[in-house]
């Protein structure tokens, strides 16, 4: 019988020479087998990845998570209906609303002098309604960041159940103890949930809250000087990717950052005027050469739209009269055409809103002074809405 | 190097094959050598490769690369002997016959010897072998080591220290009469 070696070193080397026979090169199978499986499975940490190979949103389908046998036994059902029934098959071809809300408004602006807070208006019938929201119980004002004049940006979900929006007071907010930061309100809850402080989201009205199109997180501005994007997961919070290239993105006097809803571009402003490009800052194309509002996009990323204020008349010195200008362009940035524009709008310097697109791209609202316009992208018809009233200059929101 | 771990980060599926297929035959003797078992690395191969893939853009450092995969297939080998402890433990004692086989240049002596800490090796946790592996055959450092197991150098160290008293003991095991109730624990 063999003798133990005495010491670790001799002892390495038969440990060495009895791992050197064996198998040195792996099976052609598990190769062709590991390769099959990374092509079956989805990345599960790279949410600009997943937006590109998943643009549907969760809420656009409704049989997500149905076993597929299922979903088959349920299609052919309803075929079998449709058969049956004269006009099914015309029925099943309509777009079906993806949510109904207790609260109507496909609109929203934050209205109001005193008590300002976010108002839903129902662009189909012009009417608005301030008690949408739990702001207003009685005779008492609710003390919550929702109903603040703190309230900062804020977008709805893709499904249209849940407003993110920031609260920021500064420290001397009207919300007596409210943390400044991200906060998520759905219909149902009676209080707003806190997400994120300012330190993860740019908390000024120019760190724009935007859904990416399947809802899995809110794309907002880092705070700071640079132009930069952070992605924060709805449910817990946490930070989840942040489009951060120095360099690649030019330092912005206004850091206005915004993401198209298919998370394939970003626009950011700067005073050398408004950009948009890859979302990493690359392949940058200039759409204005002036101070400008940021970009929204439509729902599939296919149009934008922008504002901004030329000299009026042409020409004209700066600080005097401005003309605001709505323009729309391909998601790309081309294709630019100003489709409506309002005269002596801005004296003084003045700026009007963020051009906000519709999720179907057809329309357009803006906040001109305290008024809100809706523009028909295809005829370049603004129409004043007069039911909402003071709406402070914030920003109009879709809610899809 | 670098840039096809970059592309494989960006989502990239053929840049990742390419990787694939330039460390595979070295993860792959490495699980063996860990699992003494030819499928049970090619499950545990297969396994860190998969998590590779889905967890590479948490990768902040590409040169990384090579030392996380071995990371991965030693934690992969150790979640797999513990979800087949069982049959992993029938097969180290009674499988002795490993593919290859002595060279002419060994004598009696040191085929003996080496005979003896195979099966002592048969005897420790995967993890240990894994570091004797990484250390004895590989060639590795205990910085190189620590590195790959994501641990501090003295941690290393000390893994590879209890990891050849473990085969220490294993070896004074072997070198005892096998009883009918230790064949069959």
């Amino acid at each position: 019988m063999s003798a133990q070696p005495t010491n670790d070193r001799d002892l390495l080397a038969l440990v060495g020479a009895a791992f050197e026979p064996g198998p040195v090169k792996a099976p052609a199978s598990l190769l062709e087998s590991i390769a099959a499986d990374v092509h079956a499975r989805p990345r599960t940490l790279d949410p600009l990845r997943r937006l590109r190979r998943d643009p549907m949103p969760t809420a656009a389908r409704p049989f997500a998570g149905v076993p597929a046998l299922t979903m088959l036994l349920l299609l052919a059902l309803a075929l079998a209906g449709a058969a049956l029934v004269a006009g099914a098959i015309q029925r099943l071809r309509e777009p079906s609303p993806l949510t109904s809300h207790a609260i109507p408004g496909d609109l929203w602006v934050v209205s109001g002098l005193n008590f300002p807070q976010l108002t839903p208006v129902d662009t189909a019938t012009m009417r608005a309604d301030r008690e949408a929201l739990p702001c207003t119980r009685g005779q008492r004002y609710a003390a919550t960041t929702l109903c603040s004049k703190y309230l900062r940006t804020y977008a709805w979900s893709p499904d249209g159940e849940t407003l993110a929006y920031v609260y920021a007071g500064g420290g001397g907010g009207d919300i007596v103890g409210a943390r400044d930061g991200l906060y998520l309100f759905r219909e149902a809850d009676d209080e707003p949930r806190f997400l994120a402080g300012c330190g993860v989201v740019n908390c000024t009205e120019l760190g724009i809250v935007t859904w990416t199109r399947n809802g899995m997180a809110i794309a907002a501005a880092t705070p700071g000087d640079g132009a930069s994007l952070v992605l924060v997961d709805p449910v817990s919070g946490a930070t989840i990717q942040t489009l951060d290239r120095p360099g690649a993105v030019p330092q912005a006097g206004w850091p206005t950052v915004s993401i198209s809803s298919d998370g394939t571009r970003i626009a950011w402003s700067t005073d050398a005027g408004l950009f948009t490009g890859n979302v990493d800052g690359t392949d940058a194309v200039p759409l204005t050469d002036t101070l400008t509002q940021s970009v929204t996009w439509s729902r599939d990323g296919s149009r934008m739209a922008y504002a901004h204020t030329v000299d009026d008349p042409p020409g004209g010195s700066r600080g005097q009269d401005y003309r605001y200008v709505v323009t729309v362009a391909d998601g790309d940035g081309s294709h630019q055409r100003d489709v409506w524009s309002l005269s002596g709008c801005c004296h003084g310097g003045g700026f009007g809103s963020r051009a906000a697109i519709s999720p179907d791209g057809s329309r357009v609202a803006v906040i001109v002074g305290s008024d809100l316009y809706l523009i028909d992208v295809a005829t370049g018809t603004g129409t004043k809405v007069d039911a909402v009233g003071w709406t402070l200059g914030f920003h109009p929101v879709w809610r899809p | 190097m670098r840039e096809l771990v970059e592309q494989a980060i960006g989502g990239d599926e053929d840049a990742f094959a390419r990787l694939v297929q330039l460390h595979a035959d070295r993860l792959y003797a490495l699980a063996y050598r860990a699992t003494r078992d030819p499928h049970a690395a090619e499950d545990v191969v297969q396994a860190a490769l998969v998590r590779a893939w889905t967890s590479l853009p948490q990768l902040r450092d590409p040169d990384r690369f090579e030392a996380w995969t071995y990371r991965l297939v030693v934690r992969a080998a150790v979640d797999h002997a513990r979800s087949r402890r069982r049959r992993v433990t029938e097969l180290a004692l009674i499988d002795h016959d490993l593919p290859g086989g002595p060279t002419v240049a060994d004598t009696a002596d040191a085929l003996a010897s080496r005979d003896l800490v195979d099966r002592a090796l048969a005897r420790v946790t995967v993890e240990q072998r894994a570091i004797l592996a990484l250390h004895a055959w590989m060639g590795m450092g205990q910085r190189e080591i620590a590195d790959v197991l994501g641990v501090p150098v003295g941690t290393a160290a000390s893994r590879l220290h209890y990891a050849l008293k473990a085969l220490r003991a294993a070896i004074e095991a072997e070198q005892r009469p096998v009883t009918g109730k230790e064949v069959l624990a």
